[in-house]
């Protein structure tokens, strides 16, 4: 706990539409050290993308911080003015987003939106700006010959790099990586991944928040892995445990959604039913109208967060007294 | 693509496209019903003689195509045919009312240029509040006022308060008049080192600027908030100010840039609107340009002075257009490659 | 000026917070008008008759005075409120159909009709609309269709754009490929399957384009090419005022054209007040959180 680069207690973030609230987050809790990377995965609606915003306060219109705390090195962020946050922004917390095409100006020459990135920040000469951005663009692979290109004259790889390298300039402390590689093909996808593990070697002491809805991606790069649903946490743990050993149900299901190569079946199952509707969301435990173990509890409380084995957690009523796992998942169970 | 084979490429296209409107105009002016010898003449008692040498001397009786070719190649030389009222070359009547519609619409557009984007980008960094609303309002309002009643309102409030302010003509006849060089009054006059002169062509402008001015302004606020408010809401723009820049930096290096682009294109393309709004204003403050010359020569079914000035309306429409896409091209990186 | 109008919308609560609000407003003013209308017919207000006094200000008799032949301006602006609107009605009548069908068979068949019929409305829409209403109403003469006829082929262009867009647009996308597939016909896939999607827009720019109809009726009235006197037509009539303001009626041209401003900010509100909610909602269906 000492040691934490980021320290989430129980967040909150809702959507104040004129209708209706959108609880996006809805207690969520976690912890990043220095130098490690921490996945967050769930379906599209889940809160993931929601958390990301969060941390750096930049949620779109409507929505706002509605409690919690977020603590980056100890200092509370959300206690910050509006100045001392756009400070931190980059500088100790980056993001790199989805859609890198929209993500820069059309206008402006990559190189010198990266070295924008670092000139807004730090004080230093304009040639001190242009190499650092020079050396940042050799450190994501892209050919010097393309620092003064436009945007719109980049692949999708390149420009994923060029949004990778724009996120490092300031050398932060955290990056936040939501959905890096969906926009990108398979192949692509695989160059930047391979490109964000080296980088997480050569950097020791980078912190990683990888948001995403596709495991197979976030299992490469994680130490630990975060499920939220609905908007709430539902386990976390070591990236193996909740692979291998996975305990709350909506886990289960999951993972074995996504295909393993090494596997024996030949089929594989989706989750039946739909996410929630995050205006009117169920009662109890977000996760009871499709879950195949749901019992009456489920319906009524929300299950608490508990730390089922050594540092992995789950939210579920089948681990607590009454409920079926009470004493541990069988293995049998799908 | 290069940039130069883009501008040759599309200065090329202007030939077929002038083509076309002056087609479009011809097909309006011959094909359509309505006899123009007869509105010439009127429907009264005209002999059968007068009829048929008027028709002649439009050269009416030739066949359709006849005419259209000889009505090309006349373009072509820069023979617009006679005014049928003062029986001299068109082309003499409209070099003698151009400079004043210059004139008229150069500083119009002095005025709506900078008033009207201005407002529009205030109105779209405040977006959403009280500023926003009301110069919102205040164009939407302003648009719906025809711009021609707007000058005639003007005209009464002068007349009803007693200002001492010309509401008609480009120059007061009393005043010596100054040599005509350009044709521009207010060019002429300070050629002439003329300041009776000059005062006067500057209060003979200000109603009539007024009035053109503050319509081309109210469509370009709407033009200019519009494209900055969706340029507010695009991606870069919030990953700009993640990055950490300013509200003041992301306004001035990211958004306005972006929006600038289609901003000055809907401006070129105003022209049309602007042609339109001088041709009124022209008429409500007896200023002697081309809009007045058009509606007089309506007004004397002057078959030839109309054909002439509407294609030359034309003709300054598409030289706008082609400029808007050059300038469009030059700036945005996007759109050669 | 923008922001005493603020104040003075607010005290009546007024405001136009949303677009819904807008459009509520406009329809609001643009049935006050016609109400109007309805209002001088049912009372029985001529507004042919001359009287003897000629050129009176406003007073409780004529309560927006008289003009040079002693007629009661009043009526007369009422009356032309069946004028104004039913021309401006007609050219976005036809302008509409003329326009929307052409688009929809251009963008759908492609090839060569698309080539040459985006070729000549481009063309047209060079040129500005009332030029081109100033040199049709010279030619055909004035009238009622005739007006509404030569405003109206200024404004094709634009449905005819609007329309060939969304055809393009949707040409491609697999629930049409599924109906040509059972065997639907050309004509049944763009008017029943097609079309419906340009209707939001092409709905918004109607309202919009009356408000511009009544600007180029009053305009071409103003120029003398309008509507045959002694019809009661707004633009004719300030146009015929010109000639008093110097010796100071101002009333002529005055209520005439304030009743152009009001009927055409009524009908903008709403156009433009449609055409904010039809673009939020298709965003919104772009939405995800």
């Amino acid at each position: 706990m000492a040691d934490l680069l980021l320290d989430v207690k129980d967040l909150r973030s809702y959507y104040y539409l004129p209708d209706v609230t959108v609880r996006a987050i809805d207690g969520v809790s976690f912890g990043i050290s220095k130098a490690e990377a921490l996945g967050i995965i769930g379906e599209s609606g889940s809160g993931k993308s929601t958390i990301g915003w969060s941390v750096l306060r930049a949620l779109p219109n409507p929505g706002r911080i509605a409690g919690g705390d977020i603590r980056l090195d100890g200092r509370n962020l959300l206690e910050l003015d509006r100045e001392e946050m756009r400070k931190i922004r980059w500088k100790e917390i980056a993001m790199v987003t989805q859609s890198a095409m929209s993500s820069f100006d059309p206008l402006m020459r990559i190189g010198d939106q990266i070295i924008e990135a670092v000139s807004v920040h730090e004080d230093i000469p304009q040639e001190g700006a242009v190499e650092r951005a020079k050396s940042l663009f050799k450190e994501v692979s892209l050919e010097p010959s393309r620092f003064k290109s436009y945007p719109h004259e980049l692949s999708g790889g390149m420009r994923q790099r060029a949004m990778i390298a724009m996120a490092l300039a300031c050398k932060p402390k955290l990056v936040i990586a939501d959905e890096p590689t969906t926009a990108l093909d398979v192949i692509v996808q695989a160059q930047i991944l391979k490109l964000m593990d080296s980088l997480k070697s050569s950097l020791k002491s980078l912190s990683i928040m990888f948001i995403s809805h596709d495991l197979s991606v976030v299992a490469g790069i994680s130490e630990k892995i975060l499920v939220v649903y609905g908007g709430k946490m539902m386990e976390y743990g070591a990236t193996a445990e909740i692979i291998k050993n996975s305990l709350h149900p909506y886990t289960i299901d999951f993972v074995n959604s996504f295909p393993n190569i090494d596997a024996t079946k030949m089929s594989f199952e989706s989750i039946p039913g739909n996410p929630p509707d995050m205006r009117n969301p169920p009662t109890g435990c977000v996760f009871h109208p499709r879950c195949k173990h749901a019992w009456s509890k489920c319906k009524e409380a929300v299950p608490a967060w508990k730390e089922v084995e050594k540092d992995h957690f789950v939210a579920c009523h089948l681990y607590e007294s009454g409920g079926a796992w009470e004493h541990g998942r069988p293995h049998n169970t799908s | 693509m290069r940039l130069r084979t883009f501008i040759l490429l599309r200065l090329l296209l202007t030939i077929p496209m002038v083509l076309l409107l002056v087609t479009v105009v011809f097909v309006i002016m011959h094909i359509l019903p309505g006899d123009p010898v007869l509105a010439v003449l009127g429907s009264k008692a005209a002999s059968q003689q007068q009829i048929d040498l008027l028709r002649h001397q439009l050269g009416l009786d030739k066949p359709l195509y006849v005419q259209y070719l000889e009505y090309i190649f006349g373009l072509l030389r820069g023979d617009f045919g006679n005014s049928l009222v003062r029986q001299d070359p068109v082309t003499t009547e409209m070099a003698i009312h151009l400079p004043a519609t210059v004139e008229l619409t150069f500083w119009s557009m002095l005025l709506a240029i900078p008033l009207g984007i201005y407002s529009g980008v205030f109105a779209a960094k405040n977006v959403g509040g009280k500023i926003d609303a009301s110069i919102r309002i205040g164009s939407l309002v302003r648009w719906c006022i025809p711009v021609f009643w707007f000058g005639l309102v003007l005209q009464i409030i002068v007349v009803q308060y007693g200002l001492p302010l010309p509401i008609a003509g480009q120059a007061n006849p009393r005043i010596v008049g100054v040599p005509e060089v350009t044709g521009l009054y207010v060019v002429d006059a300070i050629w002439a080192h003329d300041p009776q002169a000059l005062a006067d062509a500057f209060l003979h402008l200000i109603l009539p600027v007024l009035t053109l001015g503050t319509t081309m302004a109210a469509s370009l606020t709407q033009i200019a908030r519009t494209n900055v408010v969706d340029v507010l809401g695009e991606e870069y723009i919030k990953v700009a100010s993640l990055k950490g820049c300013t509200d003041e930096r992301v306004f001035r290096k990211h958004a306005l840039p972006n929006a600038m682009i289609p901003i000055l294109t809907y401006t070129g393309l105003q022209v049309a609107v602007l042609l339109q709004g001088a041709i009124l204003t022209e008429t409500v403050f007896s200023w002697p340009g081309l809009g007045r010359l058009l509606v007089d020569a309506v007004g004397y079914r002057d078959f030839n002075l109309i054909q002439g000035c509407v294609v030359l309306f034309a003709l300054v429409v598409s030289l706008a257009n082609l400029i808007v896409d050059i300038s469009y091209a030059i700036v945005d990186p996007r759109v050669r490659f | 000026m923008s922001r005493l109008l603020v104040r003075v919308l607010s005290k009546f609560g007024v405001w136009p917070k949303s677009s819904r609000s807008m459009v509520i407003a406009g329809a609001v003013i643009v049935i006050t008008v016609l109400g109007l209308d309805i209002y001088a017919h049912i009372v029985g207000l001529d507004p042919l008759a001359t009287t003897y006094q000629g050129l009176s200000p406003p007073s409780l008799a004529h309560v927006m005075g008289t003009d040079q032949l002693g007629r009661d301006l009043f009526s007369r602006a009422s009356f032309g409120t069946t004028f104004s609107l039913l021309v401006a009605f007609i050219s976005v009548i036809i302008s509409v159909s003329v326009g929307s069908v052409i688009g929809a068979l251009s963008g759908f068949f492609g090839g060569k009709i698309d080539r040459v019929s985006s070729l000549a409305f481009d063309a047209l829409y060079a040129l500005p609309p009332l030029i081109i209403a100033i040199l049709i109403a010279a030619m055909i003469g004035a009238g009622i269709v005739n007006t509404g006829l030569a405003i109206a082929i200024g404004y094709m262009p634009q449905y005819f754009r609007i329309v060939r867009g969304i055809m393009l647009s949707i040409k491609e996308r697999p629930f049409i490929e599924s109906t040509r597939a059972i065997g639907a016909g050309p004509a049944n896939l763009i008017f029943r399957h097609m079309i419906p999607y340009a209707i939001p827009s092409i709905i918004a720019l109607m309202t919009l384009n009356m408000g511009s109809g009544i600007v180029d009726v009053s305009g071409l009235g103003f120029l003398g090419l309008g509507l045959p006197p002694p019809t009661p037509e707004w633009g004719t009539d300030l146009g015929r005022g010109r000639d008093f303001i110097t010796s100071g009626a101002w009333w002529p041209s005055t209520f005439p054209g304030l009743m152009i401003v009001i009927s055409v900010l009524g009908f903008t509100l709403v156009g433009q007040g449609l055409d904010e909610i039809f673009r939020a909602t298709s965003t919104r269906q772009k939405e995800k959180f």
